[in-house]
């Protein structure tokens, strides 16, 4: 991080002439890496021997890499340039966009620092600096991850001015997340405040998450394949949509096509990033300063209104133990916004990808691939593994010391309860909805296809839960979630055998209803099994 | 030692007020706070003493009415005032994925130190706190009191004129009470302020020549103990706080308390 900080000591004259004092600035971010490298995952924990310090970040970069790889055949295509370069754009907004969200935010919000570093004789202006350039750095790195193979690959295709374009308008595309973030948190800010403020905020990055997947559809659909060249009208609306502010100008300096359109868009791409820097370092302080709502716990409470479901709970859970953990655990993820912000985006996108795959479904077989349409609701189940994992973290996971001074002989109860809660109130209401627009548009046929998946979601739950269990639920810090990659990602692909099993028995008659009833079976043994989690992992 | 100027207002306060949304927390508070004073600042949970100290210290500025330290306005957008100022949070706020060297010449830093002169006065201030050994371990692994004694340090390297203190003494041992009780008393004879806010109110009985009692919002008593002694019921601070804020049914509270623990039969 030392190579960082001299990098940024070549700007020292840039950050002086705007007012800020840069040896404190280089002191907090200095003190900033050192802490983050300090960040020790759990699997490290109990290592014997300690780990080298390192940034945990650093290691976390190759997912990032891997995902530009998988987009680098856009920016190796021929030059369609409108087309290919939109959906390459679309990609790295929505990667700056979910980990500016997710992870960074809390640099930008952060109020902890308010006793330190507010009390001491320093400026706002250098607080509020220290904190982007902190943020900045890991966009930045981001960026290269993700850029580097598209940025080689595609300048070797298309020559040198493809990297000319491409560089500068990483730096347009970093400023315009980092500053349209701080920005909207901004209005936010203003206008509420207590916990009504916090609750916004977590609506507003989960809703800018959902908006970037659906935003991609859209993109996508932009284009109409006109014989066998992929044409785009340029209508009002994509004026809104930055993918094609940054695609357009490879139109006009590389396929020579200025005309207005892309002109228009290529100065949007240009104009909107600086005026959005010019308003944050000119809001910067109303920032810092609004900050200080979120420090204040006010409001009164409001009593909850129980419904009647209680009985219920009752079928569901047999113990008082299990009882009693299902409403905690249900009540942690309704009410946790770590949680909430991490895990409500992919229940989002549970209910939007199965009819993703299914418009998919009838594109490509114009419309007469309803035989097996049905499967596409299994795309539902893709959200499980990373929802249970995060079931493991919390962002108060010190909470959880009274799981193990309670006088509990059967830890089994914590994880049951909990599982419970998670299918039943997070994964059943989406599945409910799911299916009845499934069997609208399927026919009742399908019904016990539909128990067959649910039951199906179970038993992917369970192999989820063994798989990344890491003792009791909520009980590590939210910084470690990180981890887990290689695992959701096996996980995620381990879902293809059951979707090929569903559909192989299909065939049979009387196939899916053997098939259930193995499933259910299946289930009732692994949750047998899986629930008595050893001893020594808990504690 | 040059004469110290006892006449000289550290902190001038006039008719503060803040709100919270619609709840007024701070109804007007005049305070004039003269060098070399220990200024014990005392009341009931919610009475705004944190709020006044978060104003002092400019992290809350949405207030009316006008603050002043050392002489100059704080609602100027100058910050320079804090310098002379030094604070323990009652948060205990720290960095603690820092070792407490690493930690302290941050600090120090921040107050424009030369990192060689924070080194020398932290290693020094440790030691005397029985924190020699731990100088390079990260504060996460150190005890409550271990931490609470980096960051009183944190509060002083900087040698300030005035000191805030918010709960300082969480989590100390009676000993390491002692030694800072007369370390603050010593600072007072240098001429040193000391704004100690607390809610253990034996210490703040000892330690203070003077004593403000914040009662919702508003200034309730202000004078030394004896002062407040004569005035009021001749016991412990503590009897004067209870008779000030006007709370005299802790036995009927605490009958139902215990009955409430042994099934509701009061």
């Amino acid at each position: 991080m030392n190579a960082i900080l001299k990098v940024i000591d070549r700007f020292r004259w840039l950050f002086e002439k705007a007012g800020i004092e840069y040896e404190i600035m280089r002191k907090i971010l200095e003190v900033k890496f050192k802490i983050d490298s300090r960040r020790v995952p759990t699997l490290y924990q109990f290592a014997k021997k300690p780990k080298k310090e390192g940034n945990y970040f650093f290691k976390s970069l190759w997912l990032y890499i891997l995902f530009g790889l998988i987009a680098t055949p856009f920016a190796a295509m021929g030059g369609n340039y409108i087309y290919q370069m939109t959906i390459l754009f679309s990609f790295i907004f929505f990667i700056l966009f979910t980990a500016m969200l997710a992870d960074y935010s809390s640099v930008l919000l952060d109020i902890r620092d308010r006793v330190i570093l507010h009390t001491k004789p320093i400026k706002e202006k250098t607080i509020s600096a220290a904190k982007t350039v902190h943020v900045s750095v890991y966009m930045f790195f981001i960026t290269i991850a993700f850029a580097a193979i598209p940025l080689i690959v595609g300048t070797l295709v298309h020559g040198p001015g493809f990297a000319v374009i491409f560089v500068i308008e990483l730096i347009l595309v970093n400023f315009l997340t980092v500053f349209i973030t701080a920005l909207i948190y901004l209005a936010v800010l203003r206008f509420f405040d207590g916990e009504k403020l916090k609750d916004f905020i977590n609506y507003v990055q989960i809703a800018v998450t959902i908006g970037m997947t659906v935003g991609y559809q859209i993109v996508v659909r932009s284009f109409e394949i006109v014989n066998f060249h992929v044409a785009l009208t340029v209508k009002w609306w994509h004026y809104l949509l930055p993918p094609f502010w940054y695609a357009a100008p490879y139109e006009w300096f590389l396929n020579g096509r200025g005309n207005r359109d892309y002109v228009i868009l290529t100065i949007l791409g240009l104009v909107v990033p600086l005026v959005a820097l010019f308003l944050y370092t000119k809001s910067m302080r109303i920032f810092e300063r609004s900050l200080q709502k979120l420090a204040f716990e006010g409001g009164k409470s409001r009593k909850t209104i129980r419904l009647g479901l209680k009985n219920a709970y009752n079928l569901i859970c047999f113990t008082k133990e299990e009882r009693m953990f299902f409403r905690f655990a249900g009540r942690m993820m309704k009410k946790e916004r770590n949680f909430k912000l991490r895990v409500y985006p992919a229940l989002g996108f549970s209910l939007i990808f199965p009819f993703v795959f299914l418009f998919n479904d009838i594109r490509v077989t114009d419309g007469k691939g309803l035989g097996g349409g049905w499967l596409t609701i299994y795309a539902c189940l893709l959200m499980i593994p990373s929802v249970v994992l995060m079931l493991n973290f919390s962002g108060k996971y010190k909470g959880a010391w009274v799981f193990k001074t309670a006088p509990l002989n059967d830890f089994s109860s914590i994880f049951k309860g909990t599982l419970k809660a998670f299918l039943v109130k997070l994964f059943l209401p989406i599945y409910i909805l799911l299916s009845l627009i499934y069997l609208w548009l399927f026919g009742m046929s399908v019904f016990l296809n539909l128990v067959a998946i649910f039951i199906t979601a179970v038993i992917y739950t369970l192999i989820s839960f063994k798989v990344t269990n890491e003792g009791l639920p909520f009980s590590k810090p939210m910084e470690e979630a990180k981890e887990g990659g290689i695992k959701l990602f096996l996980l995620i692909l381990g879902i293809g055998i059951f979707v090929a099993a569903h559909y192989k028995v299909s065939q049979f008659s009387y196939g899916t209803a053997v098939y259930t009833l193995l499933l259910a079976i299946l289930a009732v043994w692994l949750w047998r099994k899986f629930m008595n989690v050893p001893r020594e992992k808990i504690f | 030692m040059a004469a110290i100027l006892t006449n000289e207002t550290i902190l001038s306060v006039r008719n503060l007020r803040i709100n919270y949304g619609s709840k007024e927390v701070l109804k007007g508070i005049d305070l004039e706070i003269k060098r070399g004073q220990v200024i014990g600042y005392i009341g009931p949970n919610g009475a705004g003493k944190s709020t006044t100290i978060k104003i002092l210290l400019g992290l809350e500025e949405s207030y009316v009415g006008t603050v002043e330290l050392f002489g100059q306005d704080i609602s100027q957008g100058d910050v320079t005032y804090k310098r002379r100022i030094g604070y323990v949070p009652e948060t205990a706020e720290i960095y603690d994925h820092l070792t407490a060297s690493e930690y302290l010449s941050f600090v120090g830093g921040l107050y424009g130190m030369e990192e060689e002169d924070i080194d020398v006065k932290a290693q020094k201030m440790m030691a005397l706190f029985g924190l020699g050994d731990v100088y390079h371990s990260r504060i996460s692994s150190l005890s409550k009191g271990m931490r609470q004694k980096v960051l009183i340090i944190a509060s002083l390297i900087h040698n300030p004129d005035l000191v805030i203190l918010d709960e300082p003494i969480n989590g100390l041992d009676a000993n390491s009470v002692t030694v800072f009780k007369e370390i603050l008393a010593q600072l007072a004879k240098r001429g040193k302020t000391i704004f100690y806010s607390s809610h253990i109110m034996d210490v703040v009985e000892k330690i203070s020549d003077r004593i403000i009692l914040l009662s919702d919002g508003k200034i309730a008593a202000d004078g030394s103990f004896e002062e407040l002694r004569s005035q009021h019921s001749e016991g412990s601070l503590e009897e004067i706080f209870t008779e000030l804020t006007g709370f005299n049914d802790h036995k009927d509270i605490a009958y139902a308390f215990v009955s409430a623990i042994e099934g509701g039969k009061a």
